[in-house]
C-alpha cells in the first residue's frame, strides 16, 4: 500500500464487488454456534443451493460471532437481512424453498419476542440487539474475516493510513488520551497516556503487545473478536506501532483458541501481501510487523509481566513493577501491552475523532464496553454497550432476564478477580471506578449472572478454586494465602465451618489485597470479600446453622418427602441409589444415609413432594 | 597510598602468634580466651609453615587484578577502590566455592566453618580505616610482620607488589 | 532525591532499593527471599513497606522497590506488622519442622502457626537456590515445577541433574535448611535434587575435592594466569607447591 488514495480507491472497488454479491446466507461461525452445529447447517445450506442452483447466486460467508449465541446457530439472509435463528441442517430446506426461491419468510425460525410473543425480521429490531452499541464489535458477524477486503469495504486500515500520512505520531497519542479510553482489559488504565509513557522512554527498540490471553471462566470477548475481526486489532496495533515509535509487535493468544490463531494468520499474511504490515507502510518511513505468540493457556500469564517473560521463553511469573513495561518490557525494552478489545477502539477513535468517541459514556470511562453474558441468564451472548449502562439495564433489557422464573440473587462480574454484586446495586452504571468502588472490577468483561438456587458461598468457593490452581506459586500471600482460604471455604462449605472462619477469610483476604506481588493476587480475594460483604447472613447460615439457604452445599442439604406425595413410585422407580422405599398410594420415604442427593427424584415427582432443606 | 604487611623473615621465628591473634581478631568475642571456647572455633586467615627450614608467612596478597574477583559470580569479593584490601561480602557469597577451586593460586581461601561462606585475609579492614595494623602485625612479638606504605619500599619492591606470584625473592620478603 | 523513612530524612545522589537504604541509615526491615548476592525477587514480602508519594499511599516491598524522590516510607506500621506475621504463619506452615526458618522468624515475633502444616514440606519457594543456580552459578539445574502452593523446586522431571556442577550453593543460600549435601567417598549426594556427583581427587595427596563436573566446567572457562595442573590440586597442596617454589627461591636469593 502506497498511499491514503490507493486504499480508498481499493475500498470503492471492493465495495462495488460486494454489492455485485449482495445476495449472501452469513452463517455464524462463532463458537457459540459452532457449538450449537453452525457447521452442519452451513453444510447443508451449500448442498440445498446446489439443489436448487443457487450456488451462483447465493454466497455462504462465514463470519465471526454474531452476539447472540443463546439463540444459535445464527443464519442471516441478505438482502433482506431476515434474521434466523436455532437453525438445524433439517430446516435448511425449508428456507432455501422458502425464503431465497419464493422470498417469503419462514416463520418458525424467526425471533419470536418473550413478552409480545411476536415474531421479529431484523436483529435490529430485537431488544438483544437494539440496546447495543456496537463499536469493537461493529463487524463480528457482519464481515468474512478472512478475507481482508470485506475489512477495507468497511472502511478498514484508513485510520492507519489517515494516522501514518496525516498525523504526527505525538498527535495520535494526543487523540487517544482525549478520548478518554481506558484499558479494556480489566485494569482500565488511560490508553494515551500508557502510549505516552512507553514513546517518552528512551531506546532505539520497543515493543507493542497485544493481550490476548483471555483466560476468565465464562469469557469470550476477546475471542470473538480476534475471530469476528482480527484485522481491526491488527490496525490497532500498527497505529500504536506508528505513535509510540515501535516496529515490532507480539499478539499473545492463547492455543487454546485455534481459529482465532489461525485467523489471525491469515489476517497478518493478507496484511502483509497488501502491504500494511511490512517496510514503508503507506509510502512512509514506517515500517511495522507482527509476530503470533502462542501461549500455554496459563491464567496468570494474562499478567503483563509474566507475559513478557512467557514471550522470551520463560516461565510465566510475574514480576514487581515499577519498572513498568512501557519502561522495561520485552528483552528489556520499553514495551506497551494493551488487550485486544482496546485495540479495537484505537481505529475508531482515529476515524471519527476524539470528541465522537469520548460523547458516549461517563466522565471517567469513555465509549463501550464488550460483556459476555453467561450463566443464569435468558440471552447467553457477546453484547456490547455504553459505559454508564445500568446492570439491570444490560442484564433485563439485553439479557431477558433469568430464566424459570426464578429470582436474581447476584452478578459476578470481573471474573475470578471480580465480585459478586447483589439486587440492590443493579442501578449501579457500568463504569471502571464505581464498580471498584463496590466491591468488584470491571476486569475483562465476564458477566455471571446467578439466581435463588446459587450459593454465595459455593460460588465463592468456586472462584477462588479457580485462582488457586491458576496462582503461579511465586509470592507467598497468593500462592499460600489463597489455599488456606480455600481450604476455609470448603470447610464452610462442608457443613464443619467454625465461628472465627469468617474473620479470617476477612484477615486473610485482606492480606492478600495488600500484599501480593501481581494484580492476580492483589483481586483473587474480591470474590470472596464481596460475598462476605453482601451475603453475610448466608455465611453465617453456614456456619452457625449448618445450612444452606440456596440448597446447593450437597453436605448440608437432607431430602424429604412432603404430605403432596400421592404414592406414585415414579421416584423409587428412578432413583439411582434405590433408596426410596414405599408402596403404591402411600408416602414414601427416603433412606438418608445412603442418600447421593443426586436431585433425580425432585426432578422426576410430578407432584413436587420432594424437597431439600 | 596503599598498605602492605611488610615481613622480616629473619625475623620471624614460626611462634604462630600472629594465627593466634588473626583468630581472635575475627571471633565473635575478639578476646583470646573466650575465642578459644566458641563453637564453631573461630578460624585465622593466616598461616605459617616451615618450609625447608624456612618459616613461611602465607596470606592473602590482595592482588591487583584478583582472580577471586573475577570468578566470583555474585561480586561478592572486590575491593572498594585501589587502595583497599580485597574483601569478600558475606552477605553477597553464596558459598559456590568456584574461587576456592580455581580462584586463588596461593590456595589461600577457604570455607567459613560457621556459616559456609568463603573466607580470606580482610586486612583487618576496620583497623584499617582507623590506621592501625592488622592484627597478624600488631600481635607480633618480635616485630617480624609491619604495616607499610607502598612508598616506603624500594622502586623494584613495588613493583613485584600485587604480582600473582613474587619472582625474586630478598632477603626482606613482603607479603603483599 | 529527598525521601522520609520512618521520619528520617535522607539524602541520595542514586538509585538504590528501600531495603538498601533502610539498611543504611539502620533500619532493619525483615527479608527472607532476598540476599544480598542475587537478583531481587520479591516472593516472600515479608519486606512489605508503606509508601506515601504524591497523595497516594501503597503497599510494596522493600527488596524490589527503588526510592522515588519524595517518597515517605514507613517500615513498620502496625498494620504492616500485623500483615507480616500472617504471611510469616503462612511461610511457617510450609516448612514446619525447619529450626533455621524458626529461627529468622524469631524477630517477627513467629514460632507457631495458626494454619495447619503442611505433610513433608520444608520448601517456602523463595526462589533462592534457583536464582543462585542459573543466574549466578549459570548451571540452571533447577527451577520452579508446579503451580500455585503445589510449587516446588526440583530438577527437570525430577532425576538426577546432569548439568549440575555440586558446587552446592543451593544449599548454603536456603533459609530453612531443606537442602542438604553429603559427601561420601568419591560421591558428592544432593538427595533433594536426587542428584549425585562424582568428585575430583587431589592428584598429590588423593584427597577428594569439588565434583568433576564443576572443575570441567571451570576449566572451559578464561583462566590463563591459572596453571593446568593446579586444577587438580586441592588448596592445601597448591599452597604447599607455591611455598616450596618460594622457599626455593628464598633460599637462593640468599
Amino acid at each position: 500500500m502506497k498511499s491514503l488514495v490507493e486504499l480508498k480507491e481499493l475500498k470503492e472497488k471492493v465495495q462495488i464487488d460486494l454489492e455485485k454479491t449482495e445476495k449472501k446466507i452469513l452463517v455464524c461461525g462463532g463458537t457459540g454456534c459452532v457449538s450449537s452445529g453452525c457447521k452442519e447447517v452451513q453444510e447443508a445450506l451449500s448442498s440445498e443451493l446446489a439443489a436448487n442452483d443457487l450456488e451462483d447466486e447465493y454466497k455462504i460467508v462465514e463470519t465471526g460471532c454474531h452476539g447472540f449465541c443463546e439463540k444459535g446457530p445464527l443464519v442471516i439472509v441478505y438482502p433482506e437481512e431476515v434474521f434466523y435463528c436455532k437453525v438445524s441442517p433439517e430446516d435448511t430446506k425449508e428456507l432455501v424453498e422458502e425464503q431465497l426461491l419464493k422470498e417469503e419468510v419462514v416463520e418458525k425460525l424467526l425471533y419470536q419476542d418473550p413478552v409480545s410473543k411476536e415474531s421479529i425480521s431484523s436483529y435490529r429490531d430485537i431488544a438483544f440487539y437494539s440496546a447495543q452499541q456496537q463499536t469493537a464489535l461493529a463487524n463480528c458477524g457482519h464481515i468474512d474475516p478472512e478475507d481482508i477486503e470485506e475489512y477495507i469495504a468497511t472502511g478498514g486500515y484508513e485510520a492507519l493510513g489517515k494516522a501514518v500520512t496525516e498525523m504526527e505520531a505525538q498527535e495520535v497519542i494526543d487523540e487517544v488520551k482525549e478520548a478518554g479510553l481506558r484499558g479494556r482489559g480489566g485494569g482500565g488504565f488511560p490508553t494515551g497516556l500508557k502510549w505516552q509513557f512507553t514513546r517518552d522512554a528512551e531506546n532505539d527498540t520497543k515493543y507493542i503487545i497485544c493481550n490476548a490471553d483471555e483466560g476468565d471462566p465464562g469469557a469470550f470477548m476477546d475471542r470473538s473478536i480476534l475471530e469476528g475481526d482480527p484485522h481491526k486489532v491488527l490496525e490497532g496495533m500498527i497505529i500504536a506501532g506508528y505513535a509510540i515509535g515501535a516496529d515490532k509487535g507480539y499478539i499473545y493468544v492463547r492455543a487454546e483458541y485455534p481459529l482465532a490463531v489461525k485467523r489471525l494468520k491469515k489476517a497478518i499474511s493478507q496484511a502483509r501481501e497488501r502491504g500494511l504490515l511490512g517496510e514503508n507502510l503507506f509510502g512512509t518511513d514506517f515500517d511495522f510487523d507482527l509476530h503470533i505468540k502462542a501461549g500455554a493457556g496459563a491464567f496468570v500469564c494474562g499478567e503483563e509481566t509474566a507475559l513478557i517473560a512467557s514471550i522470551e521463553g520463560k516461565r510465566g511469573m510475574p514480576q514487581s513493577r515499577p519498572p513498568y513495561p512501557s519502561q522495561e518490557g520485552l528483552w528489556g525494552k520499553p514495551t506497551n501491552v494493551n488487550n485486544v478489545e482496546t485495540y479495537s477502539n484505537i481505529s475508531t477513535i482515529i476515524t471519527n475523532g476524539a470528541d465522537e468517541f469520548s460523547s458516549v459514556g461517563t466522565e471517567d470511562s469513555k465509549g463501550t464496553k464488550v460483556f459476555a453474558l453467561a450463566g443464569k441468564i435468558n440471552n447467553t451472548g457477546l453484547v456490547e454497550v455504553p459505559m454508564g449502562i445500568t446492570m439491570k439495564e444490560i442484564i433485563y433489557d439485553i439479557g431477558g432476564g433469568i430464566p424459570n422464573d426464578k429470582e436474581f440473587k447476584a452478578v459476578q462480574i470481573g471474573g475470578p478477580s471480580g465480585g459478586c454484586l447483589p439486587e440492590e446495586k443493579l442501578d449501579l452504571p457500568i463504569d471502571y471506578d464505581s464498580l471498584t468502588d463496590a466491591g468488584a472490577m470491571m476486569g475483562s468483561g465476564g458477566l455471571v449472572v446467578m439466581d435463588e438456587g446459587t450459593c454465595m458461598v459455593d460460588i465463592a468457593r468456586f472462584f477462588l478454586d479457580f485462582t488457586v490452581s491458576e496462582s503461579c506459586g511465586k509470592c507467598t500471600p497468593c500462592s499460600e494465602g489463597t489455599q488456606r482460604m480455600l481450604e476455609i471455604l470448603e470447610r464452610i462449605t462442608q457443613g464443619k465451618g467454625k465461628e472465627e472462619d469468617l474473620d479470617e477469610l476477612e484477615n486473610l483476604g485482606k492480606t492478600i489485597t495488600d500484599t501480593s506481588l501481581c494484580g492476580l493476587g492483589k483481586t483473587a480475594s474480591n470474590p470472596v470479600l464481596s460475598t462476605l460483604n453482601y451475603f453475610r447472613d448466608e455465611y453465617e447460615a453456614h456456619v452457625n446453622d449448618r445450612t444452606c439457604p440456596a440448597g446447593a452445599c450437597k453436605p448440608l442439604i437432607e431430602y424429604h418427602v412432603t404430605d403432596d406425595c400421592s404414592g406414585c413410585t415414579k421416584c423409587v422407580d428412578e432413583c439411582p441409589a434405590d433408596v426410596i422405599s414405599g408402596e403404591k398410594k402411600e408416602k414414601h420415604a427416603i433412606d438418608r444415609t445412603e442418600c447421593t442427593k443426586c436431585g433425580v427424584c425432585i426432578d422426576v415427582c410430578p407432584f413436587d413432594a420432594i424437597i431439600k432443606k | 597510598m596503599r598498605k602492605i604487611i611488610h615481613v622480616d623473615l629473619d625475623t620471624c621465628m614460626g611462634c604462630h602468634t600472629c594465627e593466634l591473634e588473626c583468630a581472635t581478631a575475627h571471633s565473635k568475642s575478639k578476646d583470646l580466651l573466650t575465642a578459644i571456647q566458641e563453637n564453631p572455633l573461630p578460624q585465622h586467615r593466616i598461616r605459617v609453615e616451615s618450609v625447608k627450614g624456612i618459616n613461611i608467612l602465607w596470606q592473602c596478597r590482595h592482588c591487583e587484578d584478583a582472580p577471586c574477583e573475577t570468578i566470583c559470580p555474585t561480586n561478592a569479593i572486590g575491593r572498594a577502590n585501589p587502595e583497599s584490601p580485597v574483601v569478600v561480602d558475606d552477605n553477597k557469597c553464596l558459598s559456590c566455592k568456584m574461587c576456592i577451586q580455581v580462584g586463588c593460586p596461593f590456595g589461600v581461601l577457604k570455607e567459613d566453618n560457621a556459616d559456609g561462606v568463603v573466607t580470606k585475609c580482610d586486612f583487618c579492614i576496620e583497623n584499617l580505616e582507623e590506621g592501625a595494623e592488622p592484627a597478624c602485625a600488631s600481635g607480633c612479638p618480635t616485630k617480624a610482620l609491619k604495616l607499610v606504605s607502598l612508598d616506603e619500599l624500594p622502586e623494584d619492591k613495588q613493583e613485584e607488589v600485587g604480582k600473582e606470584i613474587p619472582t625474586v625473592v630478598y632477603k626482606k620478603v613482603s607479603l603483599p | 532525591m529527598k525521601v522520609i523513612i520512618d521520619g528520617k530524612d535522607v539524602e541520595l545522589q542514586e538509585q538504590k532499593t528501600i531495603l538498601k537504604v533502610a539498611e543504611e541509615i539502620g533500619i532493619e526491615i525483615p527479608t527472607l527471599c532476598h540476599h544480598d548476592g542475587l537478583s531481587s525477587y520479591g516472593s516472600c514480602r515479608l519486606c512489605i513497606v508503606e509508601i506515601t508519594n504524591n497523595g497516594n499511599t501503597e503497599i510494596d516491598t522493600a527488596c524490589t522497590r527503588s526510592v522515588e524522590d519524595g517518597m515517605e516510607i514507613k517500615t513498620a506500621t502496625e498494620r504492616l506488622t500485623e500483615e507480616r506475621k500472617l504471611i510469616a504463619e503462612l511461610l511457617l506452615a510450609q516448612a514446619p519442622e525447619s529450626e533455621k526458618l524458626k529461627a529468622s522468624l524469631s524477630k517477627l515475633g513467629v514460632q507457631e502457626s495458626r494454619f495447619e502444616a503442611r505433610e513433608d514440606s520444608d520448601c517456602i519457594v523463595c526462589g533462592r537456590c534457583v536464582r543462585a543456580c542459573k543466574e549466578e552459578v549459570g548451571a540452571g539445574a533447577i527451577t520452579f515445577v508446579g503451580r500455585g502452593y503445589k510449587t516446588k523446586v526440583d530438577t527437570p522431571f525430577s532425576i538426577n541433574s546432569d548439568v549440575c556442577i555440586g558446587c552446592t550453593a543451593c544449599a548454603e543460600v536456603c533459609p530453612t535448611g531443606a537442602i542438604t549435601v553429603e559427601d561420601e567417598e568419591a560421591m558428592r549426594y544432593i538427595r533433594y535434587f536426587n542428584t549425585e556427583l562424582e568428585l575430583a581427587e587431589c592428584a598429590e595427596c588423593g584427597k577428594y575435592i569439588n565434583p568433576k563436573r564443576m572443575i570441567e566446567k571451570l576449566k572451559k572457562e578464561d583462566f590463563a594466569y591459572y596453571p593446568e595442573e593446579n586444577f587438580e590440586l586441592c588448596e592445601a597442596c597448591r599452597r604447599n607447591k607455591e611455598m616450596n617454589k618460594f622457599a626455593d627461591k628464598f633460599l637462593e636469593a640468599k
